[in-house]
């Protein structure tokens, strides 16, 4: 609060002139009270007040799993949440383009045979498929990845997901003229793993 | 049917009888230096999972070697068993610069020593086996293995 003090003042004519004009004389060096402060405090008690009036709005809101209310009354990500994001951030930027080659001479299913033909021959080191992984595998149970047995996971390139699939599709698209491919008795389009162009 | 069609057939119902899984996640410019398939072919043609039990119908490994591992791939190490399928599955990391700069010789011990850690990591699952099975007895044989010289070199192997 200003001091009432602060206020007191003296009107004494003015020395340097001869006309009657009047000088405000202060009594002492306060700051001078001006009438904009009680509409500021006014203001700050408004603010605080909506400040925990939205606190309040918030806790009683029902929030879906994920979100919650932080301590200054904002709604904000789950810590579990917030990891799920740099997790799945992180996959994205973490991917590799991998070649899944045949570990030892024998059939092998194939999709991209004609109709006809469910499966193929391979010689070991031969391509079965191409592919892109970026998440976590959580077996490691090569025929629940793999889609088929005796495979060997041969990471071709390591980048973002974007740059993986790039590379993916240019190894398939290409596959017709692996000099392996080019040897049987049918042209296949893609390798026998790969049932679409990606 | 044709004869190629039988043959293939034939070899489509030779898989099914398959025990032995030795597969590998391995850093394309290390293939064929690191190759599964010579173990794959050995321990399929001298191991018969029968003599120890049904506890593991199938053996599943693979060797990684990778210089780096990221956290979402980190999956791919480690060891587990599936009482539906008496299966175990197991991942092993491989020293990637010790392969880089490992000889033929050199590449087989580290594989070797890869495989028979993986066979140890077995004995941490034995409760959950759904009956019995002698991993000792089955690590004993594959070490007997190991120890014959040039083991891994098959008719068909390149010199």
């Amino acid at each position: 609060m200003f001091s009432l003090k602060s206020s007191a003042r003296k009107l004494e004519p003015s020395n340097h002139s001869s006309s009657s004009t009047l000088r405000i004389i202060s009594e002492d060096n306060s700051p001078r009270p001006s009438g904009w402060l009680p509409i500021l405090l006014l203001i700050l008690i408004a603010l605080g007040s909506l400040h925990v009036g939205r606190k309040y709005y918030m806790s009683q809101k029902d929030l879906p799993p994920g979100l919650v209310v932080n301590p200054e009354g904002d709604m904000a990500l789950s810590s579990k949440r917030e990891a799920k994001l740099a997790k799945e951030l992180e996959e994205i930027d973490n991917a590799v383009q991998y070649a899944l080659v045949a570990t030892k001479d024998g059939v092998y299913p194939c999709y991209a045979c004609p109709s006809a033909q469910k499966v193929i021959f391979l010689y070991k080191g031969n391509v079965w498929k191409y592919g892109v992984t970026r998440k976590e595998e959580s077996e490691r149970y090569p025929n629940g990845n793999y889609g088929a047995e005796n495979l060997l996971f041969l990471p071709l390139f390591w980048g973002t997901y974007g740059e993986c699939l790039k590379q993916e599709k240019i190894m398939i698209y290409n596959y017709p003229f692996l000099p392996e491919a080019k040897e049987r008795d049918i042209i296949i389009l893609r390798p026998p793993g790969n049932k679409y162009d990606s | 049917m044709i004869a190629k069609e039988e043959h293939l057939l034939t070899l489509e119902a030779q898989a099914k009888d398959q025990q032995i899984f030795i597969s590998g996640r391995i850093w394309h410019e290390l293939y064929p230096k690191v190759d599964p398939g010579l173990f794959l072919k050995v321990l399929g043609q001298k191991i018969d999972l029968k003599k120890y039990g049904d506890g593991i119908v199938k053996f599943y490994f693979t060797f990684v070697v990778i210089e780096k591992l990221t956290r979402n791939f980190s999956g791919w190490v480690g060891s587990d068993y599936f009482p539906k399928r008496a299966s175990v599955d197991i991942g092993i990391r491989v020293p990637y610069e010790e392969i880089v700069a490992a000889d033929e010789a050199t590449v087989i011990r580290l594989m070797e020593k890869a495989l028979l850690e993986g066979i140890d990591t077995i004995a941490a699952h034995e409760r959950k086996f759904v009956a019995p099975f002698d991993y000792k007895a089955f690590k004993a044989d594959v070490e007997a293995i190991f120890a014959e010289e040039n083991w891994y070199k098959t008719e068909d192997t390149p010199a």
